[in-house]
């Protein structure tokens, strides 16, 4: 009977134009995302670029910071992201003077000197604008000149990670030089480690497994906030339709009906995922038999239910307890805030990120090393969200129970009862 | 097992007010009717009896089943709320297969019942049609086929007639007439019409207590002698109207034809006031000016 109950709430979903919107909306992610597979090649020895690679190395970080700061400092214009969104920063004269304060500071410089090497190189920075502008041409970041200067040898990490924060400060924060995100500095990869990515690549990941992360990484973003429009959407159907009353006096248990439309919701809410991966999939198995390496045929659908399947069951239990407890659609605030909070915090490291966070980020294809760091925090953090799920449903059948029985009028139907009383 | 309903002392309160007063009732086999204004509490003691609602205090036992077994009491009990709607997406037998899974029944038993029952209420030809293309009429006997779908002991409707026309209203009647050959029908209305068609048992309620209960016979005895009629000139109305209880009155010309109760047994009457058969909404009246001194609907 429940299997029968099951189905019939499944064409529930499929009946609802809110289930479209958010086929829709899965589907436009993946493809706007996801689209064509883009294909890692062998690297060559004596290449110009092979990507970057993140450095635990304070010395290539502060070097890499400081040619950052330079480059900024030139143009007057400073990047940030202070609230996860995009922010260009310009300072004043005073402020500009305090960032020169501190490149003295770091670079052991004096004012004259600083002024010396800073002349030159706007000298030949001018050569490049003019040139690039008589070939009617845009300019690469790549092609200034380095700035000649270099950084002081006693300085400390703590000095200079102190006189970073100073500048994030100053920058309103959210800047590269804020102390969390120093730590995530990049520096160019070699051709020696690009091949070790490439060799993992094939040997670890068998492709597969590395295209499986990508693919959860993306259809992440939107499966920790879409599935909880269908919860919200199904819990409110019964009032909307006023078929309330009625089910609550059907014979089922309130363990059934929850459940059934739970599992509905997750069936309805996989099935498509499950399907975009198989594009995905076909494409990076075709990869792998091109190049003749080993590829594994369960990859996705492995990385489906262990990444993706908890932040589905955990967006559906919001929506259907607060729904339930509160009779309106403040699940979407909250699941809405709480994925803001969890795409904001992983903004700086898209490659890794895990912690306790709903959505975690693991935006390439490859860095098997990184992976194997954060396996154990992501399967702890999976576990600990598929338990909050099935607290979270737990609860919703015991508020939907009394709820049958009269004992527990929820938050809205009051406000509502109240408005209606001062209008009447 | 039981084949009544029994309350003792059933009170029920939201929060401070007091919603349903040492409620003692026996409701037997067949139509009973509970009547009362709106406000009364009547679709209270109906959720309370539906186990929607749990009384504060008091005992309530259904054909056998303390309240308390609300599993038991669903199984037993078919529910028609005085706004029934279903999804609606959902046409006519998907409604009530929905249902019908809900409450349990297999595929073979929905597969039998859900047709007859459809034919019952004259929706034989609307398998299709979605609830939200229903009129409130069809809505209606969709609610009275669905409530039995499971074939209960008790089948509890709440204002089912209101805002039907005559037509519908009649059918609907007679529907309820039918069902309750083999079980309890409690049928809660301020329509004073769909009682006097339709039950011998009555209830009747007011501020949350139970005034009148007995058979219809019985109310009508109470205004018996009490109801008159007579042809006034219109000059005459406003002064009928002030000294008796009028209950109706027909306008032809410069002549009225009214229709009223004596605000005592021993009032004196004018000339060609003459005695006529009492009806329900007479006494209905009569009743409630008697018990709360209440003339403001007259």
């Amino acid at each position: 009977m429940f299997l029968t109950l099951l189905k019939k709430e499944c064409v529930q979903y499929l009946k609802s134009i809110t289930y479209y919107i958010f086929l829709i909306a899965l589907v436009l992610n993946f493809i706007s995302q996801m689209g064509a597979l883009e294909v890692k090649k062998k690297p060559e020895p004596g290449g110009d670029n092979y990507g970057q690679i993140r450095s635990a190395d304070k010395d290539l970080i502060m070097k890499d910071t400081i040619d950052g700061l330079i480059s900024e400092y030139d143009r007057g214009e400073y990047t940030t992201y202070p609230i996860g969104f995009y922010k260009r920063v310009t300072l004043n004269d005073k402020e500009q003077e305090q960032v020169r304060d501190i490149l003295l500071f770091i670079t052991g410089l004096t004012e004259q000197e600083f002024k010396d090497i800073y002349e030159r190189y706007e000298k030949e920075a001018e050569q490049v604008r003019e040139q690039a502008a008589s070939e009617n041409r845009a300019i690469m970041e790549s092609e200034f000149p380095p700035m000649d200067v270099t950084i002081r040898e006693d300085l400390t990490w703590e000095e200079f990670s102190e006189k970073m924060q100073t500048l994030d400060d100053l920058l309103g924060g959210g800047s590269d030089y804020s102390k969390s995100n120093l730590e995530y500095t990049k520096v160019p990869m070699t051709y020696e480690q690009a091949l070790d990515e490439y060799e993992s690549l094939l040997k670890d990941d068998k492709v597969t497994n590395a295209y499986a992360r990508l693919f959860c990484d993306y259809m992440g973003i939107v499966l920790a906030i879409l599935p909880v429009f269908l919860a919200v959407t199904r819990a409110l159907k019964d009032r909307k339709a006023q078929a309330e009353q009625v089910l609550f006096m059907s014979r089922a248990g309130s363990a059934k009906i929850i459940l059934s439309r739970y599992l509905a919701a997750i069936i309805v809410t996989v099935v498509p995922v499950i399907l975009c991966s198989c594009s995905t999939l076909m494409q990076s198995v075709y990869y792998a038999r091109s190049i003749h390496v080993e590829y594994d045929l369960f990859a996705f659908i492995k990385h489906i239910v262990f990444w993706l399947l908890p932040m589905i069951l955990v967006s559906l239990s919001v929506g259907f307890f607060l729904t339930e407890l509160t009779d309106s659609a403040i699940a979407i605030l909250v699941q809405a805030a709480w994925w803001f909070f969890s795409i904001f915090v992983t903004q700086m490291n898209l490659v890794g990120s895990v912690g306790w966070n709903l959505v975690p980020r693991f935006n390439t294809v490859g860095s098997f090393e990184i992976y194997r760091h954060m396996e154990e925090q992501l399967m702890k953090n999976r576990l600990l969200y598929t338990g909050i799920a099935l607290v979270l449903i737990l609860f919703t059948v015991i508020v939907y129970n009394k709820k049958r029985k009269g004992e527990f009028v929820s938050v809205g139907t009051v406000l509502r009862n109240r408005k209606n009383k001062l209008e009447a | 097992m039981g084949t009544e309903i029994w309350l003792e002392d059933v009170n029920k309160f939201y929060g401070s007010k007091q919603a349903l007063k040492d409620i003692d009732l026996t409701i037997p086999q067949g139509m009973f009717g509970l009547l009362g204004r709106n406000g009364a509490g009547k679709t209270t003691l109906m959720k309370v009896l539906a186990t929607l609602l749990p009384a504060s205090s008091g005992e309530i036992d259904v054909c056998g089943v303390p309240i308390g077994n609300a599993g038991k009491i669903r199984e037993m009990t078919g529910y028609l709320p005085q706004d029934f709607s279903m999804y609606g997406n959902m046409g006519v037998y998907e409604a009530m297969d929905y249902l019908g899974v809900l409450s349990g029944l297999s595929k073979a038993v929905r597969k039998k019942r859900i047709p007859e029952l459809l034919e019952r209420v004259n929706l034989q030809n609307n398998y299709r049609t979605k609830v939200k293309a229903m009129s409130g009429g069809m809505r209606r006997r969709l609610g009275i086929a669905q409530a039995i779908l499971h074939d209960p002991k008790v089948l509890i409707v709440d204002e089912p007639t209101a805002g039907l026309d005559p037509e519908e209203r009649v059918r609907f009647r007679n529907l309820l007439c039918e069902m309750a050959e083999e079980r309890i029908v409690i049928l809660s209305t301020h329509i004073v019409g769909d009682i006097e068609a339709t039950c011998e048992n009555i209830a009747i309620m007011d501020a949350g207590e139970i005034i009148y209960k007995g058979t219809v016979s019985e109310l009508l005895s109470i205004a018996d002698g009490n109801v008159y009629t007579a042809d006034i000139s219109r000059m005459e109305l406003e002064k009928v109207k002030q000294e008796f209880l009028v209950t109706g009155m027909l306008t032809q010309g410069n002549h009225v034809t009214v229709r009223f109760l004596l605000r005592n047994p021993v009032q004196n009457l004018f000339e060609g006031a003459r005695e006529c058969e009492v009806n329900v909404e007479d006494a209905y009246m009569y009743l409630m000016y008697r018990e709360r001194g209440d003339a403001s609907c007259f």
